[in-house]
C-alpha cells in the first residue's frame, strides 16, 4: 500500500524532475531577457557589462557596469530591492549615468496594492519624477539616504501609499550605495551612522566576510551572466566578466526612518545583517 | 451522453465557479484581469485534463486507502510541471498569477472530478470531462476578470478604456472605483454574477 | 531591515487578512462558517495544522530542498506533508473531542485542500522568513482565520432570518457580505 504511494511518487518525481531539467534552460533565458529588457530602459546606448555582485543588509544587489562602442563607461544599472515593500519584496533596476545623475527606474518585481503602491511602476510616477535627472546627492537627505517629503526628505510619495513609497526609497538608496562602492571604489560611510548597533553583524569581520563572499558567489551565479546587447539592435559581442568586487555587508542605520514598526519594536532590530 | 454534451455540462449545468462552487481562492484572486484570469483558467484546464487522464489510466493500480494521497502526488506532480512550463515561456503572466499556481493543487475543482469522474471512466472521457469543467471555469474566470477590470481600473484585456477625467493637476483620473481590483470587489463581483448565471441558467 | 514580529502578526490577522484579502482559505470560509461554534473549532484544527506544518515544511525546505537542488519538489513535497499532517489531526480530535469531529464533518479533511494552509506555507518561504518568523507568521495568518470565519458566522447567524430574495440566497449573499466585511478589513491598510 505504501509501496504504490512511494512507487507513484518516485515515477512522478522522475517526470517533474525531467521537465525541470528541459525548462532550466528557458527559465534562465528568460530571466535573462527580464534583465537585458531592464537595462535598455535604464541606461543610455551600450555595448558590453561588467557584473558586480554586491550584498547589502543580506539583501543581493547587482550592479552592471555598462560600457559603450568607445570603450567608455556609459553608466551604471543596479539591481536592487527591498524586503520592506507593503506587500514584500519590490525588485528594480535603477540606472546612473557616469556622473551619478539617476537616468532611468525600472521596477521589475511588486505586489503592492493595485491603483495605489502599484503606481511606482508607471511611467510618469511622483517617485520617479522626484529622482529622474538629479543627481542624488543634490537632493535633500535624511541621515545621508533619500527620503519622502513626510520624513524630512522631497521625494514626492504616492498617494495613500506612504509604506509603498517608502520602500521604494529604500531600495534607491541601497541602489546609490551600490554605485558609490563600484564607481567609486569607496565603502560609503553613513552621514551620521552613530548608532550602529554593535551586535549586529558589524562590517567586514573577516570571519563573516568569508561566508558572505560564498553568498555573493551564490548571487552572482545566479544573476544572468551573458547580458551584452546593443540598443535596437541584437547583440552579437558577449563580454562578460564576473568580476567578484568583494562582498560588503554596510550596516543598517539603526534609526529607521519608516512606519509604525519601528516605533513600537526598537528591540526587534537586534536581528539585522544577522543572515 | 453524447461527447459534446459531456463537454457542455462542464460549461454550464456543472460550471464549478457558479454552480459547483468550487476552486473560489484563484477565482476571487487572480481575476484582478481578464487575462490573469483567463491564463489562470487556462492553467488550470491543463492540470486538470492532464491529471484527470492519468489518474483514470491508473486507478485500478491503486489501493483505496491510499486512493487520495496517490491522486495529490499525481496533481501536484503536473502543477508543478506546468508552473516551470509558464515560468519559462509566460514570465510575466507567471509573475502576475503568483501563489496561486502552485495553490491550483488544492484547487477543490481538480481532486473533486479526479474522485468524482476520473476514477470511475475511461481516459477519453475523463479527458472530454476535463475539457469541459476546465473551459467552463476558464470562461467564468475570464468574465469575472473582465468585468471586474472593466469596472476597476478601466480597461479590457490591457487596453485602456479612457473613461477617466483631468483633476486640476493635469493628472488623468479614472471614474472607476478602485475597488473592484481590490479584495471586495472580487466577492461582490462574483456573488451578483452567480446570481445572474443560475438566472440564465435557469431557461 | 526584517518585519519585527509586531508588524508580522498585526499584518497576518488584520491588514492582509488571508481570507478578506489574499483570498485563501475561502472554501471553508463559505462552507463551514454558518454557525459560531463550529468556525471556532475549525479555527482552532486550521490553526494547529498550519503552526506544525509551517514548521515541519521550513526544516524541509532549509534542509532538504535547498542543499539538494530539488526546490522544484516544493509543492509536492509541502502539500504531502499537510495531508498527513490533518490525517494526524482527525485521529487525535477522534479520540479527544469526538462531538467537534461529528461537527467539523466532511471540512476536516478538507483542511487538506484549505489553500491558506498551503498557502502560508509557501508565502513563508517566498518572504524568506526564518523559522521563528514563519511560525509566527502562520499561527498569525491561523488566527486571521479564525477571526474572519468567526465575524463571518456571526454574520451569517443573523442572516438567517433576513429576507433575502431567492436569486440571492445561500452563496451570492454570503459573497456579498464577504465582500462588505472585506471592505471594513480594508481599513487597517495603513496600520502596519
Amino acid at each position: 500500500m505504501v509501496a504504490v504511494l512511494f512507487t507513484i511518487t518516485l515515477i512522478t518525481s522522475a517526470g517533474v524532475g525531467v521537465v525541470n531539467r528541459i525548462t532550466e534552460e528557458p527559465i534562465a533565458r528568460a530571466k535573462a531577457a527580464a534583465v537585458v529588457e531592464a537595462l535598455n530602459k535604464v541606461l543610455p546606448p551600450f555595448e558590453t557589462t561588467v557584473t558586480d555582485s554586491l550584498t547589502i543588509d543580506g539583501l543581493p544587489i547587482t550592479v552592471y557596469t555598462a560600457t559603450d562602442a568607445a570603450g567608455d563607461v556609459a553608466g551604471y544599472a543596479v539591481q536592487t530591492a527591498t524586503k520592506n515593500g507593503f506587500s514584500g519584496m519590490i525588485r528594480m533596476m535603477v540606472g546612473f549615468a557616469p556622473d551619478g545623475e539617476v537616468v532611468n527606474i525600472d521596477v521589475l518585481e511588486q505586489n503592492e496594492t493595485p491603483g495605489l503602491g502599484t503606481k511606482m511602476a508607471d511611467e510618469d510616477n511622483p517617485l520617479l519624477g522626484s529622482i529622474r535627472g538629479k543627481r542624488l546627492e543634490t537632493m535633500r537627505l535624511v541621515d545621508g539616504r533619500l527620503a519622502v517629503v513626510k520624513d524630512g526628505g522631497d521625494v514626492d510619495a504616492l498617494t495613500a501609499a506612504t509604506i509603498s513609497s517608502r520602500a521604494y526609497c529604500d531600495a534607491v538608496n541601497r541602489a546609490w550605495m551600490a554605485y558609490r562602492s563600484v564607481a567609486t571604489g569607496t565603502v560609503p560611510t553613513d552621514v551620521a551612522s552613530g548608532a550602529t548597533d554593535a551586535a549586529s553583524g558589524a562590517t567586514a569581520a573577516s570571519g563573516e566576510n568569508a561566508d558572505h563572499a560564498d553568498e555573493a558567489s551564490g548571487a552572482a551565479n545566479r544573476t544572468p551572466d551573458s547580458v551584452a546587447d546593443r540598443r535596437g539592435r541584437v547583440g552579437d559581442r558577449t563580454d562578460i566578466r564576473d568580476r567578484e568586487a568583494g562582498s560588503r555587508i554596510v550596516n543598517r542605520n539603526a534609526r529607521e526612518a519608516d512606519g509604525f514598526a519601528a516605533d513600537k519594536e526598537p528591540g526587534a532590530r537586534k536581528g539585522d545583517g544577522n543572515e | 451522453m453524447s461527447k459534446f454534451q459531456l463537454i457542455l455540462s462542464g460549461i454550464v449545468r456543472n460550471n464549478p465557479t457558479f454552480v459547483l462552487v468550487l476552486g473560489m481562492c484563484p477565482t476571487l484572486g487572480t481575476t484582478t484581469s481578464a487575462v490573469n484570469g483567463m491564463g489562470m483558467g487556462l492553467a488550470t484546464m491543463a492540470v486538470l485534463i492532464l491529471s484527470n487522464i492519468v489518474i483514470s489510466l491508473i486507478k485500478n493500480l491503486i489501493p483505496d486507502k491510499v486512493r487520495i494521497p496517490a491522486f495529490i502526488v499525481v496533481i501536484a506532480s503536473f502543477v508543478t510541471i506546468i508552473q516551470m512550463l509558464m515560468q519559462a515561456f509566460v514570465p510575466v503572466l507567471y509573475a502576475a498569477l503568483g501563489v496561486f499556481i502552485p495553490l491550483i493543487v488544492v484547487n477543490c475543482i481538480i481532486l473533486g472530478r479526479a474522485e468524482a469522474f476520473a476514477s470511475k471512466h475511461g481516459a477519453f472521457d475523463a479527458a472530454l470531462d476535463g475539457l469541459g469543467i476546465g473551459l467552463g471555469f476558464t470562461l467564468s474566470l475570464t468574465v469575472i476578470g473582465a468585468v471586474r477590470e472593466v469596472l476597476g481600473s478601466g480597461a479590457i484585456f490591457g487596453y485602456p478604456l479612457h473613461l477617466t477625467y483631468l483633476d486640476a493637476a493635469g493628472n488623468e483620473l479614472s471614474y472607476m472605483p478602485l475597488t473592484f481590483v481590490l479584495a471586495p470587489g472580487a466577492f461582490i463581483v462574483l456573488g451578483y454574477l452567480m446570481v445572474l448565471f443560475n438566472k440564465l441558467a435557469k431557461k | 531591515m526584517e518585519l519585527s514580529y509586531f508588524a508580522i502578526i498585526i499584518g497576518a490577522i488584520f491588514v492582509n487578512n488571508v481570507v478578506l484579502a489574499q483570498f485563501l482559505g475561502i472554501c471553508p470560509f463559505l462552507g463551514v462558517s454558518s454557525k459560531v461554534e463550529t468556525s471556532l473549532g475549525m479555527g482552532a484544527a486550521v490553526t494547529f495544522v498550519m503552526a506544525i506544518a509551517s514548521v515541519v515544511a521550513w526544516l524541509i525546505q532549509t534542509y532538504v530542498l535547498v542543499p539538494l537542488h530539488i526546490e522544484y519538489m516544493q509543492t509536492i513535497v509541502f502539500i504531502l506533508v499537510i495531508a498527513a499532517l490533518v490525517q494526524m489531526v482527525e485521529i487525535i480530535l477522534k479520540k479527544v473531542s469526538p462531538s467537534l469531529y461529528q461537527a467539523l464533518g466532511i471540512f476536516l479533511p478538507l483542511i487538506t485542500t484549505n489553500c491558506a494552509v498551503l498557502g502560508v506555507a509557501i508565502l513563508m518561504i517566498q518572504k524568506e522568513f526564518d523559522l521563528l518568523q514563519s511560525v509566527t507568521y502562520s499561527v498569525a495568518t491561523a488566527l486571521g482565520f479564525g477571526l474572519a470565519l468567526v465575524l463571518f458566522a456571526g454574520i451569517r447567524e443573523r442572516l438567517e432570518f433576513e429576507d433575502v430574495p431567492e436569486a440571492f440566497r445561500g452563496v451570492p449573499v454570503a459573497l456579498i457580505t464577504a465582500g462588505i466585511l472585506a471592505m471594513a478589513f480594508m481599513g487597517f491598510s495603513g496600520l502596519v
